[in-house]
């Protein structure tokens, strides 16, 4: 008995400790080399809000579904924050949506987004009660001036809430066809955002290229802020714009969509009508607000499925808790993107899919490609042969392997068993035959 | 067991022989455009598929490394410029079989490389539009097909190909199958964004 209660204590005192290490004063936790999962207690949940929600202090982030506050060590669910105050409009559940976007204003209050399969649900809370605010469509990143105007996206539009009216004001996007998303408030008045170029026959879906535009409250002056440029299938993508000084802190992200190269983040700022780069950022990241006057960035870690919120301080990252604040969850499934949903039935002479493995041809095999001359493709062989002794390897085209090189060019084509490991195969050609890292792949013939 | 240079000759010689056998008797088969081809519904060829994005990083690895792409195949009528070329669509080793040799296969020894049209992708290294969530493309996980006639965001599969023909669901249902099918996920089934072109090996993300 008196062992029970020893550990009970100890285990308590521990607890207790963790906390008040964790969240006190927003004191530091771990820092970027640390276990990522430190810094990220379990939360008592509150059942019915929490105060500082109403009055936008400190930072609320969404972590398991639930909202959580860095500095007052409290959660909340979705259910817990309909409760607050009085609730104006439909009250609901989240109606098994999850929360996303949470986007505090001291002295105004807190907003986020009920993400559902389908339309979603923007919540407004001040100290006059709860709004719940349901939409037609998707809605994102809602965000609030400093007189309490409100304003999110719906990806064709943003969106603008008068704080004492009511009413709500559409901007389309500037750009037919295009997406508008991440609203910032510059001024009471005017509402900075950003806009992705329209798809085009190279690029169905996803985005090339992202812009910051700006607007007056009517939306009907845009003017783009920055220029970015992208060529073939390299990308920039403009990502967590957040407001501060008149001007815009948000991230660029650049890739190749081709390539296996890691993208780039960098750290860049609009201000007095110029868009700066800040600096090169170590990694992924992104912007999730300011805390006592430093940045706030939110850094994946998928492996554990958390976001950690970390302040730079003299050149290392500590980490002072874990949630999704402008960014999207990844500890819980995008509703959207849940399996099932409507069922398309096959057509009717489907085809046959329940034959059986049988003694089909060779499934796979390396290839080294492609070459405009046979003779570049021979000397492959031979040196494939070389590191390969025993195996077969031969020049091949088109006609002879129709599904791994296109007509007109040559390759050297490896034969694998038939039960080979195509990952481990590919590894252990590269490595035997480093010069033929880039050009070499894994094919059907 | 010590064995003579000779024997040792001898022992390749062999080895070759038997191999290059095999390796006639397989050409021949690709020769008379794939009569005797069957699926491999086998652990490897339709090998497990992830849920969410644990899942999606456990099997298949980080996003846009290089093993995302080590794999490839050659798509007749999948480019667009110019019309109806082909074109290479890459993916990760772990879908090797089931792009290359099951579904690519299926259609060409169906005759029905004219179901395909413009445009067809696998490995994109990029973020989600207006998301910070990575596609399940920068994996080497999915494959757009045909997004010429099947946008985002169309309610319905346009199943004309570029022969001209509608082939209804012909294509879809390749990619998707049943048991023991191929098992990609078909975007068209999300509610709120359907996706038509769009087959995943991942389910809830």
């Amino acid at each position: 008995m008196m062992r029970r209660l020893v550990i009970a204590a100890v285990v308590m005192a521990s607890s207790a400790a963790g906390l008040l290490a964790a969240w006190a004063g927003g004191s530091p936790v771990g820092s970027a080399g640390a276990n990522p999962s430190r810094g990220c207690p379990r939360l008592a949940t509150f059942a019915r809000g929490a105060p500082g929600l109403a009055s936008g202090r400190g930072l609320w982030a969404v972590a398991g579904g639930r909202l959580v506050s860095v500095g007052a060590g409290r959660a909340v669910t979705g259910e817990g924050l309909l409760s607050v105050g009085r609730s104006r409009g439909l009250a609901t559940a989240t109606d098994q949506g999850t929360i996303k976007h949470a986007a505090v204003r001291p002295g105004v209050g807190t907003a986020y987004v009920i993400d559902r399969a389908g339309a979603d649900i923007v919540v407004a809370m001040t100290r006059d009660g709860a709004d719940v605010l349901p939409q037609a469509t998707e809605a994102s990143n809602p965000t609030w001036s400093a007189r309490g105007r409100l304003a999110w996206s719906t990806g064709s539009a943003i969106l603008v809430r008068d704080p004492v009216s009511g009413k709500i004001d559409e901007l389309p996007t500037p750009v037919q066809g295009a997406e508008v998303f991440a609203p910032v408030f510059l001024s009471d008045r005017r509402i900075a955002a950003v806009v992705s170029a329209p798809p085009d026959d190279r690029v169905p879906d996803g985005e090339q290229l992202n812009d910051l535009w700006s607007t007056d409250a009517a939306g009907t002056r845009w003017r783009r802020l920055t220029h970015f440029r992208a060529r073939g299938d390299h990308w920039v993508a403009v990502r967590t714009p957040i407001a501060r000084a008149g001007g815009v802190d948000f991230v660029r992200v650049t890739a190749r969509g081709s390539s296996t190269a890691a993208p780039t983040f960098e750290l860049w700022r609009y201000a007095h009508g110029e868009a700066s780069l800040v600096r090169r950022l170590a990694g992924e990241r992104y912007l999730a607000g300011r805390l006592r006057g430093e940045l706030v960035w939110n850094r994946p870690y998928p492996s554990n499925g958390r976001h950690l919120l970390q302040i730079e301080q003299g050149g290392i990252m500590r980490t002072i808790g874990c949630g999704a604040v402008l960014v999207d969850p990844i500890d819980v499934p995008d509703p959207d993107r849940r399996s099932g949903g409507s069922y398309v039935p096959f057509r009717e002479d489907r085809p046959d899919l329940s034959v059986a493995s049988g003694a089909g041809g060779e499934e796979v095999s390396v290839l080294v490609g492609d070459f405009p001359i046979m003779a570049e493709a021979d000397a492959v062989v031979k040196e494939i042969q070389r590191a390969y002794p025993g195996s077969l390897a031969e020049v091949v085209e088109n006609d002879d392997a129709p599904r791994a090189i296109r007509p007109g060019v040559f390759g050297a084509l490896l034969h694998l068993p038939r039960d080979a490991d195509p990952s481990a195969a590919i590894a252990a050609f590269r490595a035997a035959l480093p010069a033929y890292t880039s050009n070499s792949w894994i094919v059907t013939p | 067991m010590a064995r003579s240079p000779a024997c040792a000759r001898a022992v390749s010689v062999a080895l070759i022989a038997a191999l290059s056998i095999t390796a006639f008797a397989g050409s021949s088969a690709l020769a008379s455009h794939l009569s005797d081809w069957t699926h491999d519904h086998s652990d490897a060829g339709v090998p497990s598929r992830p849920s969410g994005l644990a899942g999606l990083n456990d099997v298949f690895g980080a996003r846009c490394s290089d093993k995302a792409n080590n794999a490839r195949s050659w798509w007749p009528n999948a480019d667009t410029d110019p019309f109806g070329a082909g074109k290479y669509v890459y993916y990760h080793t772990y879908l090797a079989r089931n792009i290359g040799f099951n579904i690519r296969n299926h259609i060409n020894a169906a005759h029905l490389d004219g179901a395909l049209y413009p445009g067809i992708g696998g490995y994109n290294c990029r973020l989600i539009e207006g998301s910070t969530s990575w596609s399940v493309h920068s994996w080497g996980a999915a494959v757009d097909t045909n997004w010429q006639r099947n946008p985002r965001y169309q309610t319905y599969w346009n199943g004309r190909g570029i022969d001209g023909e509608n082939h209804g669901t012909y294509i879809p249902d390749v990619w998707r199958g049943g048991f023991p099918g191929h098992r990609f996920f078909w975007g068209l089934n999300w509610d709120s964004a359907p996706d038509p072109m769009h087959f995943q090996y991942v389910t809830n993300y």
